[in-house]
């Protein structure tokens, strides 16, 4: 049912008053709660302390790109899981004093540590600060151990950082011993390879064919002349051949002409013309005359004889030119063979000399690949070990204690006089929350128009309460009662007051 | 202090009047075995008037009371019920949801606000046969009363009512006998007997203070006999569904209203 917040308030306020006695019986409990609860409120001492993490000291500076700094924000945003891990808090817990506790137990460790990661808060302020809070109900155990967890964190980062640059180191040195078998084995590789690849470069190979191929075609053109040449000298020889043949049965007809002229003669010197001898000579001359022609005189004899000497001298010269040529052309086919030779081994050659210089890029790349890594990681390998021995020596990032941990003087969080403080209002609060209570959750008809909604009917009256006389007798009653009450409850928050302020009193009335 | 009613009615016999307190103390014996001439009931005289003490001592409303927030919630619920009446007179029937809840209290009451009116009479009648209640509000020593006149054939309407000590608000008691009380509600003659009640003046309200909703013989029994019925609910001890299951069986035109009842007041606390 719902009833509009104002009627939901003067249902509750008639609640509180009708029930007066309850309600100051409430008060009463409420007050008397509230200052127990106050006492019994647990209460802690605190210690802080403030770590700031050392600008990477001097070092940073100096050693700017030279060596590799462990990065120490990363610590500092773990520290909460660096701290409260099981390791860390075991040498937390051993360093700190626990009076009885038995230290060998796992159960008494394992308490602790939760006991440990429940008090323990690590807030990491700004980007360098970090701050450890401890709380315990025993001042010097916060101090104490607040103190540990704090050291045992900078102990922890110290050989953490120290172990992580020796790791780098160490892990970089067998890159680089890795990288360097890769070097020294491609460049061995290359060195092979240029030689056996001596022969010269493809530029030369080609300037070389195209030098034997002009040699060729010259040798090829000059070839071809001569054996022109050749045939047109052969034709003339042989054409001068035939001629001299003729010439030469003339001659030696003639030459024998001459012969018997001259026996005739000598024999007309001792016998008649008529002689027999002289007459079969004579007519021997004659037919012999007859033979080479008619017209063919002696002067034709002496003629044939300087006719004869210029065509033995062109035919000769013919001949002459003839085998020379014929020379000639068989040195050039010599030579045209042996071009042809080389120009495929050229060919040959070059393209031998492609395959070799795609085989030299690869080896040339994979050489230089290596060697730019080797050098980077040797690079690297430097600037480790400057990381190294900066962290051995203690000069890298560490933590500088800003704020140290003292023992606590004071209880923080809620004090006993602010409950005390409290209790009153408590107390009053009690009964009307229980009063709305009572009036929320009861569902009794308290409020006419409740019932409106089961019940179709046009009156919907209150009647209130009709107070006489008899009532207010009982109500004085009832009065008193509640004054009772009230009294009861300021005796004792009086008598706690006393108890617990009068000292502070005192000392602050001094 | 006198007044005579134009009713033909017993006579309560007045002790003494000047003595008020006195008079509410005093045993009040209806004088049914005197029969009276109708010239002797000119003369007949109310019992005395409560003073506002006793009123207030009773929890009787009275018109010039301090808490006006209480007459006035009862001269409402009046006015409602004269309107829903149309100007002639009804028989309103009281009955609470859980016993204890009220009802008498709000029939008494009721009663007393119709008799505010000086042109109106009020007849109470206690029907709350197992367990009378106006007795608590006007004395106890009535005699003869509704289960009396149930019983006797021959007894006569006019002999059970009674002068009340307030002003135009005459009482008719439960009677002696109070035992069989369902079967007298469910008699033939009790129907006469309202019939009679109602049509003997047309300015009369008869107002009868029936048994709890949750009796579930006796209650139901008077509807029947009734033009209004009021339903009574004690302030925070019942619920709403409770209510709902309570009224079911009143006939829906004859539910004039629900009542909460006795709602605390945190001025009279303080």
């Amino acid at each position: 049912m719902d009833v509009p917040p104002g009627e939901l308030f003067k249902i509750t306020v008639r609640q509180l008053f009708g029930s007066k006695r309850m309600s100051a019986v409430l008060f009463l409990v409420g007050m008397s709660l509230f200052i127990i609860v106050g006492v019994l409120f647990p209460r802690y001492y605190v210690s802080s302390t403030t770590l700031k993490l050392q600008g990477e000291g001097v070092m940073q500076p100096l050693m700017r790109e030279r060596a590799e700094m462990a990065e120490s924000e990363d610590w500092l945003r773990d520290a909460r899981q660096i701290v409260l891990s099981e390791d860390v808090l075991w040498k937390v817990i051993n360093k700190s004093e626990w009076g009885d506790a038995d230290l060998s137990s796992p159960v008494v460790i394992s308490g602790l540590e939760s006991m440990i990661r429940t008090n323990a808060d690590i807030i990491s302020t700004g980007d360098a600060y970090i701050q450890f809070i401890y709380k315990d109900k025993d001042r010097r155990r916060a101090f104490e151990i607040t103190h540990n967890l704090a050291n045992e964190f900078m102990n922890y980062l110290m050989v953490e950082k120290r172990k992580k640059s020796e790791d780098a180191f160490d892990f970089i040195g067998t890159q680089v011993d890795v990288y360097k078998s890769n070097l020294v084995a491609s460049e061995e590789r290359l060195k092979k390879f240029k030689k056996d690849n001596f022969d010269g470069t493809i530029e030369g190979a080609v300037t070389r064919i195209f030098r034997l191929e002009q040699q060729l075609e010259t040798v090829t053109i000059d070839l071809d002349g001569r054996r022109f040449k050749l045939a047109s000298l052969e034709k003339q020889a042989a054409r001068e051949g035939t001629l001299k043949k003729g010439s030469d049965q003339s001659a030696a007809i003639y030459r024998r002409i001459a012969q018997l002229n001259t026996e005739l003669d000598q024999m007309r010197l001792i016998y008649h013309d008529n002689y027999p001898d002289v007459t079969a000579l004579q007519s021997r001359i004659d037919e012999l005359k007859r033979s080479v022609g008619d017209s063919d005189e002696f002067s034709d004899v002496t003629r044939g004889e300087q006719t004869k000497g210029s065509q033995r001298g062109l035919f000769s010269q013919l001949r002459v030119e003839i085998s020379t040529i014929k020379g000639e052309i068989a040195a050039m086919n010599v030579r045209k063979t042996k071009l042809q030779t080389l120009l495929v081994e050229q060919k040959e050659k070059s393209v031998r000399l492609r395959g070799a210089e795609a085989e030299l890029a690869e080896l040339t790349r994979d050489y230089n690949v290596n060697k730019s890594i080797y050098q980077d990681l040797l690079m690297r390998r430097e600037n480790a070990r400057v990381t190294m021995n900066i962290e051995l020596e203690e000069k890298g990032a560490s933590f500088q204690v800003v704020k140290p941990a003292r023992i606590a003087e004071s209880t923080e969080g809620v004090k006993f006089w602010m409950f005390f403080l409290l209790a009153p209002v408590v107390g009053l609060l009690s009964p009307i929350l229980a009063a709305f209570a009572v009036v929320s959750l009861d569902q009794k008809v308290r409020y006419p128009q409740a019932i409106a909604e089961f019940v179709d009917t046009p009156i919907l009256l209150t009647i209130p309460h009709y107070k006489n006389d008899l009532d207010v007798i009982g109500r004085r009653r009832e009065r008193s009662m509640v004054v009772l009450v009230m009294l009861i409850s300021a005796v004792v928050y009086g008598l706690v007051g006393y108890l617990k302020f009068y000292e502070t009193f005192l000392i602050w009335l001094k | 202090m006198v007044k005579i009613i134009g009713d033909k009615q017993n006579i309560r016999s007045v002790d003494n009047f000047s003595n008020i307190e006195n008079a509410s103390n005093t045993p009040r014996a209806g004088l049914s075995n005197l029969s009276l001439s109708d010239e002797n009931i000119a003369l007949m005289t109310e019992v005395a008037e409560f003073s506002t003490l006793e009123k207030d001592r009773k929890k009787i409303i009275y018109p010039e009371m301090k808490n006006s927030r209480l007459a006035n919630s009862f001269r409402d619920l009046r006015n409602v019920l004269l309107e829903k009446s149309l100007g002639s007179n009804a028989t309103i029937m009281v009955t609470s949801v859980l016993p204890k809840s009220g009802g008498t209290f709000v029939a008494v009451n009721l009663a007393a606000a119709f008799a505010f009116d000086g042109s109106k009479t009020a007849l109470l009648v206690d029907a709350n046969l197992s367990s009378p209640g106006i007795c608590r509000y006007f004395g106890t020593d009535y005699g003869v009363g509704v289960t009396d006149f149930l019983e006797n054939k021959h007894m006569k309407v006019e002999e059970i009512i009674y002068s009340s000590g307030v002003k135009r608000l005459r009482i008719i008691p439960a009677g002696k006998h109070s035992e069989y009380t369902s079967e007298y509600l469910s008699s033939e003659r009790i129907g006469m007997f309202v019939h009679t009640l109602k049509s003997r003046y047309k300015d009369r309200y008869i107002i009868i203070d029936a048994p709890p909703l949750s009796d579930p013989a006796s209650a139901k029994q008077v509807f029947n006999l009734c033009d209004w019925v009021v339903v009574v609910a004690p302030y925070g001890k019942v619920g709403a569904s409770e209510i709902a299951t309570a009224i079911e069986g009143i006939p829906k035109d004859k539910l004039a209203g629900v009542l909460v009842n006795d709602e605390p007041v945190v001025r009279d606390f303080l």
